[in-house]
């Protein structure tokens, strides 16, 4: 594989891009270099050397790994950050990472979105609108429906084919996804073909809605193994979706199996009640499907509520250092999240139902935060200062106070510094130094822009920075 | 025929394009278990009357018994052997290697004959002779470079809080009697700092604050620019566990020794060495009577890049990686393990920050030619090629230390993490 430029054309371009992170700072932002003017310029660098013009076909994806040092693909396996496995990197077990997995880009796709939106230009929306036609029409498993997506799977852009990062080829979400709705308006037919294949091919026991989170993705094989509670939150989600676009009913039966899967699971073996799915999709499936499905939703967010806060009040009690609050403020790894993490479920959960408990919990991590950085040694992610920032922001909107900003504009400020550098992308985690999507580069540039809307007073509506999870 | 031939050919072709790539070979990890496994069996202080199981510093690597010159235990010297065996222990799940190590670490601080003053033994400059069962000075031969840091704190205080608390209290009395110099300031720091993040006690804060006072009034002006960037990784690491006034200040020294170290005339692409106050440049290979090599030197620059993001160092960091792949080590010249330890971990670094495959496979050169020069024919390394013993002043700890991190870095595990190799200052 070779670079697509010659080396002194690129270092003209990177030039050119690093030159345009010291201008256009605002008033505001009294540094020479706008937080909007970075996350732009990571825009624009992934649109013009980050996409998929590699292989037979150019499918206009975009890498979810690259070398920072040529913005070229990898040509050799990088070094991983700490907590990432073998098996959840975007490319073949031992090769380089040469692979496309949207479900690591979501929070990418919804800035060109909002990009479009905040300059104008429609370039951004069309690159994101290209990603999900191309991903949905070319993708899809003839066999499963399914899509080499999310924890382990995604497209190998050189050999133009589905490929997983272990030995297996197992579909498994790695976030919700939040993009259905635009899915559908581009492309109907296999937006609805996957929750169709999620139904019959995800779910093994379509009585008992017995799962496994893996699922074959070139062959049917679903077995009732270990079905995690917030992938049925995605399913559910997913289904809601289809419903609303399509109306096709099965869609209906497939929520109902499942939520009554977890109806019975809350109930633990000594008769007490435990939190499940949570209440997050369950909540918004609700908003998407006639009643009354959409009640039983909104009871079982209730219910989840209740135990979710129970828990919360146990652990914040004064004396208990082992509770939620405990969570680690910077280090991040497999089934590992920060406090600011958990954070930004308070706040997904507050933007649905407005209950203060959750608004509280939020406030009290933001305050953790203050004046905190990652501690000695730390391989701290782009995500764990993603939600750290983005906890400050949702602080400061809650109170007014200052304070929550002005930590907000600190940790931005930090994590330029500390992640691009003086490249247009930024890095994987301090520890490493290619660009590599699944330690959330992409949450940290929705960070940055919300830190320059709220610094800036900007009427601008930005995603919410609550999909980790 | 032909059709067929070629037709086997695609075929053949196909199958070597498809075929899966295997797993990389890494033979060093069991290299260092066996190392460790010999040390737990055979190099611990059973002799004399006291058996303190403390790991001997030096060994007979034929009879692996303690040799009549210096029988010593020197817990500064086996500092990343300890460090090797906590990993060991996260690597294998088994607790026989934390254990030893939580073993020597609880007589060091709990043994209060072994060091004059109540200070531990590392910062004493003492170490222990197993035959005669007394504290002996460290440091017989001058030759034999031994400043680290010490890492180990926040074990200390899991395994003994008071006693943690009475070796830093020590090291606070002793500092306001006889001030240290920049790079053994910057360890107490970090001792103190870490102390007031168990204790809540003030009393180390202030002593933070005497010690940062001295740095502050250019106290140990002479001191190498080795000495000083030690100074500010220490500096650095304690201002994460103290209050933000403190810190602020910690962090003013910080960036003083950052600027001084990145001014020099450092000259890594032509000669291969740092650049240290008024005196020759660093060696590659060779370890000098005063100061270090290039690599030990780089592997502070690594401390400060991944701590701080710093573009400046990081250009050091690749500089120095380079120069160890233009210049291989001399072939008869007395090269200490930790040099090639310190070497080893110096290229997996810029293999982390280029994601340049070049720099992992020339760790793998390295660490193969370590193992042929000093592991050939023991289950413990030599001290030097020229050294037939076990002597792990030389370093035999870094290296393996280096070992498992490119053990981890080959087969990208990263449910464990090697501590960083750059306590060697």
């Amino acid at each position: 594989m070779s670079e697509k430029l010659p080396t002194r054309m690129f270092r003209c371009s990177s030039f050119m891009a690093v030159a345009l992170l010291t201008i256009g700072a605002s008033a505001a932002e009294p540094r020479a270099t706008s937080l909007f003017d970075v996350v732009r310029v990571y825009a624009d660098t992934m649109i013009e050397r980050g996409r998929d013009t590699y292989g037979p076909q150019k499918s206009g994806l975009l890498l979810s790994a690259l070398n920072r040092t040529t913005l070229a693909p990898l040509v050799s396996r990088p070094a991983p950050p700490a907590g990432i496995r073998r098996e959840d990197r975007s490319g073949e077990p031992w090769s380089a990472l040469t692979g496309a997995n949207p479900h690591l880009d979501e929070n990418l796709l919804r800035i060109l979105y909002v990009l479009s939106q905040m300059t104008g230009e429609p370039k951004y929306a069309r690159v994101a609108d290209e990603e999900l036609t191309w991903f949905l029409k070319n993708t899809l498993s003839p066999r499963t429906s399914l899509l080499p997506w999310g924890e382990h799977m995604s497209w190998e852009v050189m050999e133009d084919k589905p490929i997983s990062g272990g030995n297996d080829a197992f579909h498994e979400f790695a976030r919700p996804w939040v993009l259905w709705d635009r899915c559908f308006e581009l492309a109907p037919d296999e937006s609805w073909r996957f929750a169709l294949g999620l139904w019959e091919h995800q779910i093994a026991n379509q009585k008992t809605g017995g799962f496994d989170r893996h699922a074959k993705y070139f062959e049917h094989g679903p077995v009732d193994g270990k079905d995690f509670p917030r992938h049925a939150g995605f399913y559910i989600l997913t289904w809601a979706h289809a419903f609303k676009h399509t109306k096709d009913p099965t869609m209906l039966h497939a929520i109902e199996v499942l939520l009554a899967r977890f109806e019975r699971k809350r109930v633990q073996k000594d008769g007490t009640l435990a939190a499940t799915i949570g209440p997050l999709d369950c909540e918004a499936a609700a908003a998407l499907v006639p009643p009354p499905l959409a009640d039983r939703l909104h009871a079982f967010a209730d219910k989840e509520d209740e135990l979710i806060l129970a828990d919360l009040k146990r652990a914040s009690a004064p004396g208990n250092a082992a509770g939620l609050h405990r969570a680690p403020l910077w280090s991040t790894g497999y089934a590992q999240g920060t406090a600011g993490s958990q954070a930004m479920s308070y706040l997904a959960r507050y933007q649905q139902v407005a209950k203060p408990a959750y608004r509280d919990a939020l406030i009290a991590v933001a305050d953790q935060y203050i004046g905190s950085m990652p501690e000695e040694d730390v391989d701290a992610w782009p995500l764990a200062f993603a939600h750290a920032i983005s906890t400050e922001v949702a602080a400061y909107r809650f109170t007014e106070r200052p304070v929550y900003l002005d930590e907000a504009k600190r940790l931005a400020r930090a994590a330029v510094d500390l992640f691009w550098q003086d490249n247009p992308l930024p890095r994987a985690s301090l520890k490493t130094g290619h660009y590599e999507a699944i330690t959330g580069a992409d949450s940290l540039a929705l960070a940055l822009l919300e830190v320059h809307v709220a610094a800036n007073r900007l009427r601008v509506t930005l995603p919410a920075n609550t999909i980790d999870r | 025929m032909r059709i067929l031939a070629v037709m086997v050919i695609l075929v053949c072709a196909r199958e070597v394009v498809c075929a899966p790539k295997p797993v990389p070979k890494s033979p060093y990890l069991p290299l260092v278990y066996r190392y460790a496994d010999t040390m737990l069996k055979h190099g611990r202080d059973t002799v004399g009357p006291q058996k303190t199981g403390l790991f001997l510093s030096r060994l007979d690597r034929t009879t692996l018994l303690p040799p009549n010159d210096r029988p010593i235990a020197d817990p500064r010297h086996d500092q990343n052997v300890l460090r090797v065996l906590y990993t060991l222990s996260e690597l294998s799940g088994k607790p026989a290697y934390r254990d030893a190590a939580d073993a020597e670490l609880k007589f060091l601080l709990e043994n209060t004959t072994l060091a004059e003053g109540g200070l531990a033994a590392w910062d004493a400059g003492v170490c222990w002779n197993v035959i005669t069962d007394l504290p002996i000075p460290a440091d017989k031969n001058q030759t034999r470079r031994g400043s680290r840091a010490w890492m180990l704190w926040d074990r200390c205080f899991e395994l003994s809080p008071d006693a943690s608390r009475q070796r830093l209290v020590a090291l606070q009395r002793e500092g306001a009697r006889t001030p240290p110099s920049p790079q053994q300031s910057g360890y107490a720091i970090r001792g103190f700092a870490v102390a007031y993040q168990h204790t809540r006690d003030a009393a180390f804060l202030k002593a933070i604050e005497e010690a940062l006072t001295r740095l502050e009034a250019g106290q140990g002006a002479e001191a190498s620019s080795a000495a000083w960037l030690s100074t500010a990784i220490d500096c650095a690491g304690a201002a994460h566990r103290v209050p933000s006034d403190l810190a602020t200040r910690l962090r003013a020294v910080v960036a003083r020794r950052d600027s001084s170290f990145l001014a020099l005339a450092h000259d890594l692409g032509g000669r291969g060495g740092f650049a240290l106050s008024d005196k020759a440049l660093t060696p590659l290979w060779e370890m000098p009577q005063d100061g270090g090599t290039t690599a030990l030197v780089a592997m502070m620059c690594v401390s400060r890049y991944e701590n701080t993001g710093n573009v400046r160092y990081r250009a050091l960091i690749r500089a120095a990686a380079d120069a160890y792949r233009r210049v291989p080590p001399p072939p008869d010249a007395g090269v200490w393990p930790m040099t090639f330890g310190h070497a080893i971990s110096l290229q997996l670094a810029a293999w982390r920050d280029t994601a340049d495959q070049g720099y992992l496979d020339h760790a793998i050169r390295l660490a193969d030619l370590a193992l042929d020069r000093f592991w050939k024919d023991s289950p413990l390394p030599r001290a030097t090629t020229q050294d037939p013993h076990y002597d792990s002043s030389t370093g035999a700890d870094t290296l393996a230390l280096a070992l498992v991190e490119l053990h981890l870095s080959i087969l990208h595990i990263t449910a464990v993490r090697a501590p960083p190799n750059t306590i060697d200052r």
